[in-house]
């Protein structure tokens, strides 16, 4: 673009008088210097150093008008005295460059606020003659600043707020950055391993949504199983999604999940109940036909006048009505939270007991089945004889079951021990079997929920019901698996008196 | 001359149960609790039907029909299955591998427990029948 095809630039006279005619000396303050400025998209004046315009450039008068002779502050500042922070005396005193920032309420300017320099004019051989302030419109600047510090703190306050577990990965699966919440219950993660953190693992898992995120770019989801810093289990729905750079391509994973244990733990209440109810339905349906086949077989031996058939039908009703009565037990067993009827019981004669109920099984599975414990008498100790009695009895018939599924070289063995653990101040109940173990995805859900691996053999039940008769207890079951081979199950019961504790479900 | 029916079922309520009611209906009934006794009632008694629990202890109930089926004195007397509870617990598998074995007929009943008292004297009183229509 030529200079003079510029429109205003046509009768140069007019636009741009010369210096002289508008008090300005031509040297401090050319033509040619004027109308550069004139095209320039900010405020341009040259104040005095009595703080008068002596000369605005079009975007300054277009705005303020007519300015030329009135005092710098009116035009910029809307003021009727100074400003007492005016920055000029740099440029007009000192005769330095100066620049700062400056707000501009009240003026009729359209900027608010604007980033002022100030550069000093002086004639060849002359004190400072006036200063050139050149004002920048900041508005739009600010206000996209401030906007994006609104954003993020919007982002941070979601990032730290929201009730997940939040951490950006890398592909290798590095943290790079973890939500307070994340790192409350999960420990300092950043810079560990996702796999390391959450699951106490060596290795990646063998299906990651993560990973599939880096793969397609897609959002993935999966449920997992995952451990608190302080050992608690914890079920979780996992969301993942890909975070890409400017060409589209994923460089982190942004990874989300929500705790859902106390989901789960319902889904599996709700589970067990329709499993409960069916069966229940089942009994409840033999038990009707026994009381009928029982009625059927009164009735005909009044009628054919046989008292001994009658009495035999009057039996039938009896164990009808005896097995509704276990039924109903058995229910409440498993349904509610009971306190444990303790007793004072020696918990040598409580295992041999068991021991001494399977002998016959494990003879007919050929596995060998012995008990192991201390010579000398141990104390008694407080607890629901028939209720751990069940829980030993689960453990043993797992532990004949699992080594009689190996068809291996081994004689299966199952042994039961009575130990004292001092350090804890608990009596333990151990079952150790040489069987197959229990691989670690089953060892996950082990006490929560109907796990079976004897198919259509087992309910699933026994450790779900061995569980809650030890929590009841206030102890625990623990386990430990060998290997591959072999496994470990403890009924650790507390030695002082307890209460037993409220089901939490 | 009423008809004979063995019952075999390892529950003696069961037992009771069934030969009460056939009794009431005019049959004649012999009772067996396991797989060795019924085969031996049946080869004494020879019985014009047998009703079958297949789930005795050992799954005993399924061998006892395949002897009784290869056995040619006794092939032709009507078995009519009365068993336990066939989905969940126990092993459906072989039932059906059972039912549909082709070297063995089909039994010519199944009915499972609890029993409809009317629908088993229904199932009974056909297969009777049949046999005399296919003597005839």
């Amino acid at each position: 673009m030529r200079w003079a095809s510029l429109p205003w630039n046509k009768p140069q006279e007019a636009l741009n008088p010369p210096a002289a005619k508008i008090g300005i000396p031509d040297t401090l303050l050319d033509g040619g210097a004027r109308a550069l400025l004139d095209l320039l998209p900010c405020y341009v004046s040259l104040i005095s150093p009595a703080r008068e315009v002596l000369w605005a450039n079009k975007a300054l008068i277009r705005e303020a008008g007519q300015v030329t002779g009135l005092p710098c502050h009116q035009i910029y500042r809307a003021r009727h005295s100074p400003c007492p922070d005016c920055q000029l005396g740099v440029a007009l005193e000192q005769g330095s460059v100066s620049v700062w920032e400056e707000s501009l309420p009240g003026s009729n300017l359209s900027a608010t606020h604007t980033l002022v320099q100030a550069v000093p004019l002086q004639e060849r051989g002359a004190g400072i003659q006036a200063a050139l302030k050149i004002s920048t419109d900041l508005s739009p600047f600010r206000a996209r600043q401030r906007q994006l510090e609104l954003s993020q703190r919007e982002y941070r306050a979601l990032f730290e707020g929201v009730p997940c577990y939040i951490s950006v990965q890398d592909r290798e699966f590095r943290i790079l950055k973890a939500n307070r919440l994340f790192e409350r219950d999960f420990g300092r993660s950043q810079g560990r391993r996702c796999y390391e953190v959450y699951k106490g693992r060596q290795q990646k898992c063998e299906v990651c949504p993560v990973e599939r995120s880096f793969e397609d770019g897609q959002i993935h989801f999966s449920e997992e199983t995952v451990r608190r810093s302080s050992g608690e289990p914890m079920e979780m729905v996992v969301y993942t999604a890909p975070i890409t750079d400017h060409l589209g391509k994923t460089f982190a994973v942004m990874e989300m999940s929500t705790e859902i244990t106390q989901v789960k733990r319902l889904q599996r209440a709700l589970a067990s109940l329709g499993q409960a109810v069916a069966i229940t339905a089942h009994s409840i349906k033999n038990i009707l036909s026994g009381l009928e086949g029982g009625a059927y077989v009164v009735q005909s031996g009044l009628r054919r006048g046989d008292p001994a058939l009658a009495a035999k039908g009057f039996e039938m009703v009896k164990d009808g009505v005896g097995m509704a009565g276990r039924l109903v037990q058995d229910i409440l067993l498993i349904s509610k939270a009971r306190t444990p009827n303790h007793r004072s019981v020696c918990p040598q004669a409580l295992a041999a007991g068991v021991v001494s109920l399977f002998e016959k099984k494990a003879a007919d599975l050929g596995v060998e089945l012995c008990l192991l414990q201390p010579e000398e008498k141990l104390d008694p100790i407080s607890v629901d004889p028939d209720a751990i009695h069940t829980a030993l009895a689960n453990l043993v018939s797992n532990g004949l079951e699992a080594c009689a599924s190996v068809q291996g070289l081994q004689t299966g063995r199952v042994q039961v021990k009575v130990l004292e653990l001092p350090e804890e101040e608990c009596l333990a109940f151990q079952v150790e079997d040489n069987g197959p173990g229990v691989n670690p995805e089953v060892q996950e859900r082990l006490f929560r929920e109907m796990v079976s691996t004897k198919g259509s053999a087992g309910t699933g039940l026994g450790l779900v019901v061995t569980e809650k008769i030890l929590r009841e207890h206030g102890g625990k079951v623990r386990f430990h698996c060998a290997s591959q081979s072999g496994t470990v199950f403890q009924l650790v019961i507390p030695r002082r008196p307890c209460l037993g504790e409220e089901d939490q479900t | 001359m009423p008809k004979k029916i063995l019952i075999v079922d390892d529950e003696p309520s069961m037992l009771t149960y069934l030969s009460t009611l056939f009794e009431d209906n005019g049959y004649q009934t012999i009772t067996a609790s396991n797989a060795q006794e019924a085969y031996e009632q049946a080869e004494t008694h020879r019985p014009d039907l047998i009703t079958l629990d297949l789930l005795m202890p050992d799954k005993t109930g399924i061998k006892l029909y395949r002897d009784l089926k290869k056995n040619e004195t006794l092939a032709h007397i009507p078995v009519i299955i009365v068993t336990g509870f066939t989905s969940g617990n126990f092993p459906m598998i072989d039932f059906r591998k059972f039912i549909y074995e082709r070297s063995i007929p089909g039994p010519q009943g199944f009915l499972e427990k609890p029993v409809e008292p009317g629908l088993l004297l229904g199932e009974v009183k056909k297969a009777l029948e049949n046999i005399k229509v296919s003597s005839a």
